[in-house]
């Protein structure tokens, strides 16, 4: 016996799932990025994504990723029952195709492929890399904006009293409560990272430490920031390079 | 030989032109195809609209072509053949060290010509190394870690045959390894950009006088690649992929090597067109004019002189291969390091 109401699905909101997919090695949501061909939903609550990359070789493991994400952010949509993905033209389409939508693993999509553990580690990897980026970013910002390095790396996460504010970050420093023009985005997308690679969470905690939640020192700050840095100038330039691929791919513009 | 408005002469070496074949004749599956729709868009995505070739004319070019647009247009003086063999998707390679060795025939002061050779060929492989680096008296390789041979999708520089290849190179005085990262895939589950092995195989060779040239940067591993050449003096940069974004993102351009000279600086980094990708003459004159933007600046503290420049553009390629700078280029012979 069916006991579901049926409930129609609504592409908004398949989209607005896709949207929170990013890919991993860029750091970007793959909507945005332009990776999101198409979307078809069929009355049965069945919902075809097709996803489209830069280039034929994009790499399968986070093409793989990618797909994955997608289905299961897709499924979790009200009024969804199946998932299929397609990703097109590229080197392993068939197998990623068929593999995610009969939700296999990945090493039974790429068998005797894989080399020990699983992708997870592939994704912590690349989490941690996003992390060190999207902090670098907040805490230049942050510098920019007037803070000492002492008070940045003294700001615990209870300093952040709101990232919702269209015009600006409201942040106490040293007592005081302060809005920082344009730096409620990057806050946010901040402590989404931080949140994934599992820090923790309470209010106390430090907002700026190392991946593994250690405090930095006001005399390192410098020089523990250019790490992050070049984790951006790779992931920028990657993010520019797949996207000009892409536009030149499909010969589609704008986008960036 | 690029020369400046003040009329001084600047000596250039194009690191790393091919001479290839991916005409529907050569192809041999859809992963051909593949292949060269993916350079194709590299050329058309980063390339100034005038420089931009059809796509027939991008499969196969001629000798009469690629001679005008490195030598005559392209202010290039030496250029350095990089093979990329491919037999899995091409009939007669992509780019194999005997095409290129026709074309080096016919004018020996031209081009280097560097060959390439793959560990999973093992103890075959390894005499028929021997014999073309006999041959065509090679002083370089190219290495593609990411070649597709058979089931496999790749090898990695700490492989155990790759050492036995890196022994022979020690032997036979072969002491210029270009390393290309990526697409490599292999192995699936893991980072295959990564350049760690890199990292172990110029800790290994480097007091038996191997340098690494890595092409492309590390790209898309800036973060790694730097790392690593701060920590060993005989890895180099090669800049091809990199010099092109001067012209469509100038300004990630100027980041990455602002980046590259604080870690490298201009002693060891290489100019490369990666022609027929792009083409030599519009990156030498965007890159003689550039300057780093004032934010940049800020936040790295570098120069880049002309005299930095002349590094990049020919000297330090001159210095890894032995090769007579005319001293009218402000050079003399340049010596070994």
């Amino acid at each position: 016996m069916i006991q579901t109401a049926f409930v129609a699905v609504s592409e908004e909101a398949v989209l607005a799932a896709l949207g929170t997919v990013t890919d991993p090695e860029l750091d970007e949501s793959l909507v945005e990025l332009g990776f999101l061909d198409s979307v078809r939903i069929e009355d049965d609550g069945c919902v075809e994504v097709v996803l489209r990359l830069p280039t034929f070789w994009c790499a399968p493991n986070f093409a793989y990723l990618m797909a994955l994400d997608a289905r299961a952010v897709t499924l979790k949509v009200p009024g969804v029952h199946q998932v299929r993905v397609v990703l097109k033209d590229h080197m392993y389409s068939d197998e990623i195709s068929t593999g995610i939508s009969a939700g296999q693993r990945f090493d039974e999509v790429f068998p005797g492929q894989a080399d020990g553990e699983d992708v997870g580690e592939l994704r912590a990897l690349f989490h941690g890399k996003a992390f060190g980026m999207r902090q670098e970013q907040l805490a230049r910002f942050l510098l920019e904006a007037g803070l000492t390095a002492d008070e940045v790396v003294g700001l615990r996460l209870e300093d952040v009293l709101d990232t919702s504010n269209a015009s600006g970050l409201r942040l106490q420093v040293a007592g005081q409560a302060r809005l920082l023009r344009g730096g409620a985005p990057l806050a946010r997308t901040y402590l989404e990272r931080r949140r994934r690679v599992g820090l923790d969470e309470h209010g106390s905690a430090r907002l700026i430490t190392n991946p593994d939640g250690q405090a930095i020192a006001a005399n390192e700050l410098s020089e523990y920031l250019q790490c992050g840095r070049r984790q951006r100038i790779s992931m920028t330039f990657n993010a520019v390079m797949c996207k000009g691929l892409l536009e030149t791919r499909y010969d589609v513009h704008g986008g960036r | 030989m690029y020369r400046t408005a003040d009329g001084e002469e600047i000596f250039i070496v194009d690191g790393h032109v091919h001479f290839w074949d991916g005409s529907p004749g050569n192809q041999k599956n859809r992963y051909a195809e593949g292949w060269v729709e993916c350079f194709y868009n590299y050329h058309k995505n980063l390339s100034p609209a005038e420089y931009v070739w059809p796509l027939e004319q991008y499969q196969k070019y001629s000798e009469s072509q690629m001679m005008k647009d490195l030598f005559d247009e392209g202010y290039v003086d030496v250029a350095i053949f990089q093979p990329t063999y491919l037999r899995d998707f091409f009939t007669n390679g992509w780019n194999t060290t005997e095409q290129d060795a026709v074309i080096k025939a016919k004018y020996p002061d031209k081009f280097i010509l560097n060959s390439a050779w793959d560990p999973r060929d093992e103890d075959a492989g390894l005499a028929e190394f021997e014999d073309k680096v006999k041959r065509y008296n090679i002083k370089g390789v190219k290495l593609y870690t990411a070649e597709w041979k058979g089931d496999s999708r790749g090898y990695k520089l700490s492989d155990p045959w790759a050492r036995k290849y890196f022994d022979k190179c020690v032997d036979l005085g072969v002491t210029n390894i270009h390393v290309h990262k990526g697409p490599t895939i292999w192995p699936f589950n893991k980072d295959a950009f990564d350049v760690g092995d890199v990292d172990d195989a110029a800790t290994m060779y480097r007091d038996a006088g191997l340098n690494f040239i890595v092409e492309h940067c590390g790209l898309p591993r800036v973060e790694d690649f730097c790392w690593i050449a701060a920590q060993e003096p005989n890895v180099y940069g090669g800049l091809a992929v990199v010099m092109p974004f001067i012209h469509a993102s100038p300004h990630y351009f100027a980041e990455v090597m602002a980046e590259m000279l604080w870690w490298l600086g201009p002693d060891r980094l290489l100019f490369s067109s990666d022609y027929a990708l792009w083409s030599p003459k519009w990156i030498i004159d965007k890159f003689m004019a550039f300057e780093f933007p004032q934010d940049i600046l800020d936040k790295r503290a570098v120069t880049l002189t002309l005299e930095d420049k002349k590094k990049i553009l020919g000297l330090n390629a001159a210095k890894l291969y032995e090769l007579e700078v005319p001293t009218k280029a402000g050079f003399q012979v340049a010596v070994p390091a």
